[in-house]
């Protein structure tokens, strides 16, 4: 008895004393961070209702870097990557399309939300960046036998202006110049030495309204504003009426030489023209029309090479023709096909020689009559 | 058998000692009640949370962003400076949580990377207005002189509505789709070589904090009451808020020939108008120059050819207007602030977002 006793007492003892000594009941604290995946995928759906899919992208990715196995986040993720690189790939094509219809507005737009779903989109910001503005160069790919004085005859009309390509392609007049190499042709405005002749005609209609005292009209006097023009012009070269658009473009280059959207504007109408008479099989008057548009613009150099070569073709067929009617004895006709000869060529020597020959034949031929 | 009363001080243990084997073991069990938890503590399932890097205190390290549980005494700024190293990014993290204060308690995600450069989102882009000023006077006012009092209003009024003023390089940055700038971001200019620039502007724009840049034609750099002199300048330069700039040198129209001047004429002194001034400048502040304000906002083709060959970064015009990431860099537009604006007039001025273009 007095061992079961003294037994049961030391064990008694012990677990009080382990019971008292044991530490202190941990109590386990809640996460603070355990918070962020449900809140952050809360933010995902409703950034995904908005449609703003690259915040709705980044909140998922929380949750999945606080839980890596949550099926749901990585499921959202992977369509958000593919539905956001579609669209931007898909918004840049429209881009393109507009682009190269020239509406340099809705190009613009476009190439916006292609960034706005993917800004690692290269395309898409190197034309909103480079490709929608003015281009300050013209590029030429020097050719076989050009020098940068024939260049600056043919781009700038003036020979004398090889020193500006000289310059800044960091070129010596004196060398060379290879085939083949790429050179930059800044464009150039014609300098201003007084106001735009548009101005000072509406000035001087004003002091006359002023002397007058008709202030009112004063008011309306002002030219309307470029905007305004712009739009009429716009409406105009979509209704196709080509030289009308371009009788108030080149009235808004006078006053503003630099606006781009009259630019443009210029050179988008010149360009349909060109186009026009080239379906009208009019050579001549096509490349007239292409020579005015800046070099760069859409494959208009294309085109100009065609034409060239279509009315050395042409200027080749009607001198031949005229060399048949000669030898048929014809001579009215032969100077005819001769004298077409040179409007398509005016250096074709041939042509010039003999119709000047046929010319003398036939002066002295109405003097014997 | 006689069995002896029980007293107090007696217990008759032959009777009681089933009864007393039965306590004992419940008090054993209770005892080791208290001691059970610990012997099941290391086999407690594990959360479903991540717990592996372990959290640093109240932030927790991702390889895209840190996850912060804000503390007392946490600003924007430093949280910025702790984990951005930078406590001027104090905007970057109220924008991205979309909060303007911080309370204890509060989750913030910070990230490492910009996600919204050129301020491109589905429903617009951002802009930046450059705001321009020539003269200041503590008096008069007119179209180009502004008065000390609507300076400072104006300035005031910036840091009231929460604009940001930047620095031209941070400009730049956003410009070139590099650098992700706060919402609200502003960019001031002084233009020509008034002593105001120094006399009133620069105090001012120091008690504010606001860095600007102060356009020169170096002809006109002489000590006056009127004109900026080298020792002024150069004490501007080094104060860090005022940052000098090339304005050209005769401050000539660079599109306008002269008394029927040549083309080549032309060429060789518009050359002399962008290199002359940026040597002179260059030399006398050991600074780089590569930005420029065109006399009376005028440029061209053959101009900006120029500025790109000679290293020019930008260029800026007086055409009215808030610029977005896609501008010409050497056809940016300013806003000039005229001497009769109220801040009405000045508000105008800062539009910084276009939310019209994408719809």
């Amino acid at each position: 008895m007095h061992g079961f006793l003294r037994y049961s007492t030391s064990l008694l003892l012990t677990l009080i004393l382990v019971g008292c000594a044991a530490p202190p009941l941990i109590r386990k604290e809640p996460d603070p961070f355990q918070v962020f995946p449900q809140k952050y995928r809360m933010l995902a759906t409703e950034w995904e209702r908005k449609g703003e899919f690259r915040k709705a992208l980044f909140s998922w990715r929380v949750v999945i870097s606080f839980i890596p196995n949550d099926m749901e986040a990585s499921e959202r993720i992977k369509a958000l990557q593919e539905q956001m690189r579609n669209e931007a790939d898909r918004h840049f094509s429209v881009g393109l399309d507009h682009f190269q219809k020239h509406s340099i507005q809705s190009a613009r737009k476009e190439f916006l939300i292609a960034l706005a779903y993917n800004p690692d989109h290269e395309q898409a910001l190197k034309y909103l960046k480079y490709q929608l503005t003015e281009p300050d160069y013209i590029s030429y790919q020097a050719n076989e036998g050009d020098t940068l004085r024939r260049i600056a005859e043919e781009a700038y009309h003036d020979p004398e202006k090889e020193f500006l390509i000289a310059y800044f392609n960091d070129l010596d007049i004196r060398n060379t110049l290879k085939s083949g190499k790429m050179l930059k042709l800044p464009m150039l405005e014609a300098l201003s030495t007084s106001r735009p002749p548009q101005s000072e005609e509406m000035l001087s209609k004003a002091r006359a309204l002023f002397k007058a005292r008709e202030y009112q009209k004063l008011s309306t006097s002002r030219p309307p504003p470029c905007e305004e023009r712009l739009s009429k012009a716009r409406k105009l070269f979509k209704a196709r009426e080509y030289q009308k658009a371009l009788a108030i473009v080149k009235r808004i280059l006078e006053c503003a030489p630099s606006n781009r959207e009259a630019i443009d504007l210029r050179n988008a109408s010149y360009y349909e023209l060109g186009t026009v008479y080239l379906g009208q099989k009019d050579c001549l008057k096509s490349l007239k029309m292409f020579k005015n548009v800046d070099i760069t613009f859409r494959d208009v150099s294309e085109r100009m090479g065609y034409l060239k070569k279509q009315i050395k073709d042409l200027a080749e067929i009607h001198y031949k023709k005229g060399v048949t009617y000669f030898l048929a004895e014809n001579l009215e006709k032969s100077a005819e096909e001769w004298e077409k000869t040179l409007q398509f060529d005016p250096e074709h020597t041939k042509a010039k020689r003999d119709l000047e020959k046929t010319l003398h034949l036939l002066d002295k031929l109405r003097k014997i009559q | 058998m006689v069995r002896e009363p029980l007293t107090e001080t007696s217990f008759d243990f032959r009777c009681s000692a089933p009864l007393y084997f039965c306590w004992i073991m419940l008090t054993a069990f209770l005892m080791a009640g208290c001691a059970l938890p610990q012997l099941f503590t290391k086999t407690l399932p594990q959360t479903e949370l991540q717990t592996s890097p372990q959290p640093e205190g109240f932030a927790r390290t991702f390889p895209d962003f840190i996850a912060v549980i804000a503390q007392p005494g946490d600003t924007f700024s430093s949280l910025a400076s702790r984990y951005l190293q930078d406590p001027s990014l104090d905007w970057f993290i109220a924008e991205f949580n979309n909060i303007t204060y911080l309370s204890p308690g509060q989750e913030l995600i910070i990230p490492f990377n910009a996600n919204e450069k050129g301020g491109v989102t589905p429903e617009g882009y951002q802009t930046v207005p450059v705001i321009c000023y020539h003269r200041l006077s503590k008096t008069t006012e007119d179209k180009l002189t502004v008065t000390e009092k609507a300076f400072e209003e104006q300035m005031g009024f910036l840091k009231r509505e929460g604009y940001r003023v930047i620095t031209m390089d941070e400009f730049f940055d956003f410009l070139d789709f590099k650098r992700q700038i706060p919402k609200k971001s502003v960019v001031i200019t002084i233009d020509d070589n008034w002593r105001s620039a120094y006399d009133i502007a620069f105090p001012i724009l120091k008690t504010y904090g606001y860095p600007a840049t102060l356009f020169l034609y170096t002809d006109l750099i002489r000590s006056s009451d009127k004109t900026l002199g080298w020792e002024v300048i150069t004490e501007m330069a080094k104060g860090g808020i005022m940052n000098i700039q090339c304005h050209t040198k005769t401050h000539r129209n660079l599109v306008e020939g002269i008394d029927k001047e040549s083309f080549n004429d032309y060429f060789e002194e518009v050359k002399k108008e962008l290199t002359e001034s940026a040597m002179i400048l260059e030399k006398h502040l050991n600074t780089d120059i590569k930005y420029l304000a065109y006399p009376y906002g005028e440029t061209n083709h053959l101009v900006i050819a120029f500025l790109k060959k000679l290293g020019y970064r930008g260029a800026f015009t007086v055409e009215k207007g808030s610029n977005p990431f896609f501008i010409h860099h050497y056809r940016i537009k300013r806003s000039m602030i005229n001497g009769d604006f109220d801040l009405q007039d000045f508000e105008k001025n800062l539009t910084t977002r276009d939310n019209r273009a994408l719809q």
